[in-house]
């Protein structure tokens, strides 16, 4: 009887000692799915909350000790470093660590290993109830978009671009040529005459005055006249 | 140009990525389909409750015997919200405690020393407690506060009444009683409380004992009374019922042979007997209804169960007397029924439910008010698919004696059916929760067109050219059906996949059987192609309550599918239909442990007995082929194997035994169907990496509790070599610890700290977390290398190790790579193709988050290059930079924003396209099934290609080139006379 009564005090005495550490989720995220759950792993322990009605997880301190060592052996090491991590159907939230002291927690920002990530810390004092904000990373997608098709994307696509472009040139070139005033015809012969000549005096040209276009076709003559010839055949017609 | 060169690389590799196993939004819902459910509902836990006080319609909610509280919409059975608060894989049957209050938007559930407190709409918790006692009452205070209060009963007999306010949680008041009494229930009065508890008698049977509390401050009011009931009342499950009959608190019990019943009503503290229950034949149960609700009349209904048929005899409780008498009988039913009480304000319904009609019939007269027949059901075959358990219902008056009833009815398979005036608007199998074992079995192909031509070729030359004529008759009768068919197919855009949803196999093996097997004796079969329906739902074997079933595996064979079980136990069904063909009960062989089937030299299966010793039984007569091992599991912890070769005898070929402190905690082994396509691994610089590929490698997870340190053994079961062992230190052993093994790749999961040594610090780093290591065995670390096969001649899969030239022996080169996860994974397997073309995808069950997870084998490979950018021979070979941390991608979920519940096992079969692996997912609550192109179903044409879009570009094509047509040759022409 005396056992029980020791025992019940004792038992209240950790009652008493009792202080909540809740994680609220930023006010403009919509209600969390039931499912949501935030989890604390470390230490040989895994205490699990579910989401609350005001979209928070609350956890009572201390975090529980594991109640047999032998299967993970607390760290020797102080303080005791657990890490919490969000589970969330609609929402990614970055993974936290804790850092445990009988007085105090230490609430940071971490990589999935449990390592600083230098976000800002929260120190929780463990002897009253304190809330801690959290950060909600993104929406959590679950689907592939199909690309459907769409005349708009098929233009995006440079090769296309490229082929139109290069087909407006074949189409276009001979129009423009043809619609140029006189003067301007000349002028443009002319520069295009001393510019294929100065090209090849620099060498630009590594066929020289070859037509290439001709003896490819097969019609080459024995005596190759040069670009101007063809050239200005086809100058003539216009 | 190296630079485009990348580019282009890169954005293969990027192409590779999104390959890998997307779900697309229009395949989401299409392919994969799910059976979430709660379990199978118990009696005093389900009931409809309008979710809060200006809600119309309400809602259906359970505490099951899976320990799963939830909300479920009457109308269409989807389920709004769950949550588990009992553990997985326990069976919670007669436990727990449900309740909500008038107008209440909170409902509670109590189980174990838990108590919680649930949004009604949403099922989030608005608050919770948890003492380290058992909850043994739940009880609502009424007079619009909701405040919870419960009974706990902790050690040294210490029972607690607590009451918690509604909104907070905050503990308002706490009584307590050390009488030693053993608490029963609460009664909740106005004002007032009543604590009901069961006093030991001087030499026999209990005392009802009952104190009085205030219910606003927790006082005890006056003495406690007594009711003498210690000569009827010798456990708890002799009180019928302890609670409100329409708001008059009242306890029921029944004496021991069933004879009469004895209602005391607590404020008049008055008894009466209810005698004469017989209707000739002997009563095995009573069942008591009463008026539940505060403003309805005293009423109750009391139901009498026989041997071959039940009746039932309505009572009414007069408030001012607290005494009870008798209404009327209601003729006796034969066949299961079930009543339920509803109450309209002060009238009382009660609505008998038979398998083939619904009566309602009110308190105060026998006439039935209405009645409804229930067509038979098309699905059902056996009765318990028919026959209700128990049934819940919901009156409402359209107005003079119009009445429309909705009822939830639990079959006695354990499913739940909502009708609505005898008509059904939905069934769930809840009965199908708690699954152990499933396999997924082939159905028998399509092969009439086989066998007539067989027939054609065979007979002579007439009578087979008259049996052709009738055959394209028929054929060209069906014709248009398939014609229609075609064009639904191409209308609907996909290439009609589940047209033909019958039982056969269709053409691209998606429809196929998944049979499953429950702890409670259950055995099912799901169709893969008719979006999970279920074919058929037997309870196979009869179990004692609280006993499992323990099914160790089930087996196709031909069109019929083999359960096997522990100790000996099997049954053979036939897949299309369950039908039980052959059924061995356990135990009829003693000593017998369990069965094994092994192929044998015909390539049949034979079932190979291991005893309770560990020791391999005596061979049935059948022979096996040269270097069949069988390898076995003791209870002391070692793995034995064991050459069967030739006839009738068992010689131990090896055994293997863990280092001291160690313990078998897992063992696996290569699939069945495992192919490999390549030996080699073709590098980007064209030389070959060789793959090890042994197919008889065992996966063996050893734990060690004293350390905490987990070992992987990689084990040829030939041999019995260890061909490779990985220590893990500092191992969370409570954490899941999974692993897989498949080709020659390996896989596992687990939950440890770590020092990470970095190159430039000087202090190591700790880390912990979930990581999943990765890891492929090859021949030799070096391209272009067999290791010393290379020069061997011939090789011994008894002697896995070779020794080279130098005498040295070189054990295969194993590559690993590990990975921080977000969370834990229960269980993993890979997927599987008809070739093995298609890179594997790892199936991971990851709790935390619902889901089930394919990690596609691009992420997975171990061959990352870390800590520096990828080469361009990596890039092609589609390797991208390492990166330790490793998310569950959302786009990676099969089961995407569909959450599952209770998955504990997957399972994954081929189907005829290689592309695509079927996957099966089950446990002890939700079953879920999809299929999985692991690479994108480069072999299929999905949704997203469009037919209008083919046949718009060959007409406009075609438009083209006839506007094209004339201007070319004109101008062809017009360069004729200008040349």
């Amino acid at each position: 009887m005396l056992c029980a009564r020791m025992w019940s005090v004792v038992h209240f005495a950790a009652l008493a000692a009792a202080s909540t550490l809740t994680f609220s989720v930023p006010p403009h995220i919509p209600a969390l799915p039931s499912s949501a759950t935030a989890v604390i792993t470390g230490n040989g322990t895994s205490i699990s909350a579910p989401v609350t009605r005001q979209n928070s997880f609350i956890f009572t301190l201390p975090l529980a000790a594991p109640a047999d060592t032998s299967t993970f052996p607390s760290s020797t090491s102080k303080p005791t470093e657990y890490l919490l991590t969000i589970y969330c159907r609609d929402y990614d939230f970055p993974p936290y660590a804790i850092k445990a002291t009988p007085a105090s927690y230490t609430i940071y920002r971490s990589t999935r290993a449990g390592l600083d990530a230098g976000f800002p810390h929260t120190v929780v004092d463990t002897s009253t109830d304190t809330t801690v904000s959290l950060t909600v990373l993104k929406v959590r997608e679950y689907y592939d978009a199909r690309v459907g098709f769409s005349p708009l994307s098929l233009l995006k696509n440079p090769m296309v671009l490229i082929g139109v472009v290069g087909l407006a040139f074949v189409m276009g070139m001979p129009y423009l040529l043809d619609n140029m005033d006189p003067e301007t015809k000349a002028e443009f012969e002319a520069q295009q005459k001393k510019g294929i000549l100065g090209n090849a005096g620099a060498g630009g040209n590594p066929l020289g005055d070859f037509d290439m276009a001709g003896w490819m076709a097969g019609t080459s003559k024995s005596k190759s006249s040069g670009n101007d010839g063809g050239g200005g055949g086809a100058r003539k017609r216009g | 140009m190296r630079l485009c060169a990348l580019s282009i690389l890169s954005s293969l590799v990027l192409f590779c990525l999104e390959l890998s196993s997307a779900i697309y939004a229009d395949e989401a819902y299409q392919i994969d389909y799910q059976h979430a459910l709660l379990g199978v509902p118990q009696f005093y836990t389900t009931f409809f409750h309008r979710p809060s006080a200006n809600s119309k319609a309400s809602l259906l909610y359970t505490l099951s015997e899976s320990g799963i509280v939830g909300a479920k919409n009457p109308k269409d059975g989807t389920i709004l919200w769950r949550q588990r608060i009992g553990e997985e894989g326990q069976t919670y049957a007669g436990k727990g405690f449900l309740k909500a209050g008038e107008n209440s938007n909170v409902i509670y559930s109590a189980l174990g020393g838990k108590l919680d407190a649930w949004d009604a709409v949403d099922g989030r918790l608005a608050w919770s407690w948890q003492g380290e006692e058992t909850v043994r009452a739940l009880e609502i205070r009424g007079q619009g506060s909701n405040d919870a209060l419960i009974v706990t009963e902790g050690r040294n007999e210490k029972v607690s009444v607590r009451c918690f306010s509604s909104d907070t949680g905050r503990l308002r008041w706490e009584y307590t009683d050390a009488s030693g009494d053993a608490p029963y229930s609460l009664i909740a009065y106005e004002s007032r409380l009543f604590y009901v508890a069961l006093h030991s008698a001087l030499l026999k049977g209990s005392k009802i004992r009952i104190h009085k509390l205030d219910a606003e401050t927790g006082e005890q009011t006056g003495s406690p009374f007594t009711f003498n009931s210690e000569s009827e009342v010798s456990s708890a499950t002799s009180i019928l019922f302890a609670g409100a009959i329409g708001g008059h608190p009242s306890i029921a019990w029944a004496d021991k042979t069933l004879k009469y019943v004895k209602v005391a009503s607590l404020l008049k503290k008055q008894t009466s007997t209810l005698g004469a229950l017989t209707n000739g034949e002997p009563i095995e149960t009573i069942s008591m209804h009463p008026a539940d609700r505060n403003s309805a009349k005293p009423h109750f209904l009391l139901k009498l169960t026989g041997t071959s048929s039940s009746h039932a005899k309505v009572y009414h409780l007069d408030a001012n007397t607290g005494t009870a008498k008798k209404e009327y009988d209601l003729p006796p039913i034969s066949g299961p029924v079930a009543y339920s009480t509803s109450t309209h304000d002060e009238n009382v319904y009660f609505v008998q439910h038979s398998s083939s009609d619904v009566s309602l019939l009110s308190s105060i007269s026998p006439t039935v008010l209405q009645g409804w027949k229930i067509p038979p059901k098309a699905g059902a075959q056996t009765t318990d698919l028919r026959s209700v358990s128990h049934a819940v219902a919901e009156v409402v008056s359209r107005g003079g004696t119009k009445f429309s009833v909705r009822s939830a009815l639990t079959l006695e398979s354990g499913d739940l059916e909502v009708i609505r005036n005898g008509e059904s608007l939905w069934v769930t199998s809840e009965g199908l929760t708690g699954v152990v074992a499933a396999a997924f079995v082939d159905l028998t192909k399509d092969d009439d067109r086989a066998q007539d031509l067989a027939l054609e070729g065979q007979s002579n030359f007439v009578s087979a050219y008259i049996h052709r004529l009738t055959r394209h008759m028929k054929e060209l009768q069906n014709l248009f059906v398939w014609m229609m068919d075609r064009y639904d197919g191409v209308k609907s855009g996909e290439a009609s996949l589940n047209q033909n949803a019958n039982l056969l196999q269709d053409r691209f093996g998606f429809n196929k059987v998944v049979i499953i097997a429950t702890r409670s004796g259950r055995l099912a079969a799901v169709s893969t192609g008719m979006h999970g329906k279920v074919i058929w739902n037997i309870q196979a074997v009869t179990l004692e309550p609280g006993i499992n079933w323990d099914v160790m595996s089930i087996d196709a064979e031909d069109d019929t599918a083999l359960i096997r079980a522990a100790q000996g136990e099997f049954l053979r069904v036939e897949s299309a239909t369950g039908k039980i063909l052959h059924h061995q009960g356990a135990g009829l062989l003693s000593g017998l442990k369990t069965t094994i089937p092994v192929l044998d030299a015909q390539g049949r299966q034979a079932l190979l007995p291991t005893n309770l010793d560990g020791s391999l039984g005596d061979i049935p007569l059948t022979s096996f082929e040269d270097g069949t091992i069988v390898v076995t599991k003791d209870d002391d912890g070692t793995i034995k194997g064991w050459n069967v070769a030739g006839k009738g005898k068992v010689t131990q070929a090896w055994r293997f035994t863990p280092f001291p402190g160690q313990s078998i905690y897992d063992v696996n082994h290569r699939p069945t169907h495992d192919p490999v396509t390549s030996i080699g691994k073709v590098l980007g610089d064209r030389n070959v990496l060789y793959k090890y590929l042994n197919p008889n490698l065992i996966l063996m997870t050893c734990t060690n509790t004293h350390d905490s340190s987990v070992t992987f053994y990689l084990l040829d079961s030939t041999s019995g070599a260890i061909l490779h062992s990985i220590k893990h230190p500092d191992v969370d052993l409570r954490q899941p610890i999974s692993s897989t093994i498949s080709g020659n790749s390996f896989a596992y999961s687990l939950f440890s700290r770590l020092l990470s040594h970095e190159p430039l610090q000087l202090e190591p780093q700790k880390l912990q977390g979930y990581q999943l290591v990765v890891s492929e065995i090859f021949e030799s670390p070096f391209p272009n290398d067999r290791g010393p096969l290379n020069s061997a001649t011939n090789y011994s899969s008894r002697q896995p190790f070779i020794a080279d030239d130098e005498k040295a022996v070189r054990p295969p080169h194993v590559i690993s790579q590990t990975f921080f996860i977000p969370g834990p994974i229960s269980r993993m397997s890979t997927t599987s193709t008809l070739q093995g073309i298609t890179t594997r995808s790892l199936l991971c069950i990851a709790p935390h988050t619902n889901s089930l997870v394919a990690f596609p084998g691009q992420m997975l490979d171990p061959r990352r290059p870390v800590g520096r950018d990828p080469t361009p021979a990596e890039m092609e070979e589609g390797l991208f930079r390492y990166n330790a941390v490793l998310d569950f991608d959302g786009k990676w979920t099969l089961n995407h924003k569909r959450e599952t519940l209770g998955l504990s096992h997957v399972i994954a079969a081929p189907s005829q396209l290689e592309s695509t692996t079927l996957v099966f997912a089950y446990g002890d609550a939700d079953l879920f099934g999809t299929r999985s192109s692991p690479i994108g179903g480069f072999d299929i044409l999905g949704k997203g290609f469009s037919k209008l879009q083919l046949v718009g570009t060959v007409a406009a094509l075609a438009v083209g080139t006839m506007v094209l047509a004339p201007l070319v040759r004109k101008k062809q022409i017009d360069s004729i006379w200008k040349a």
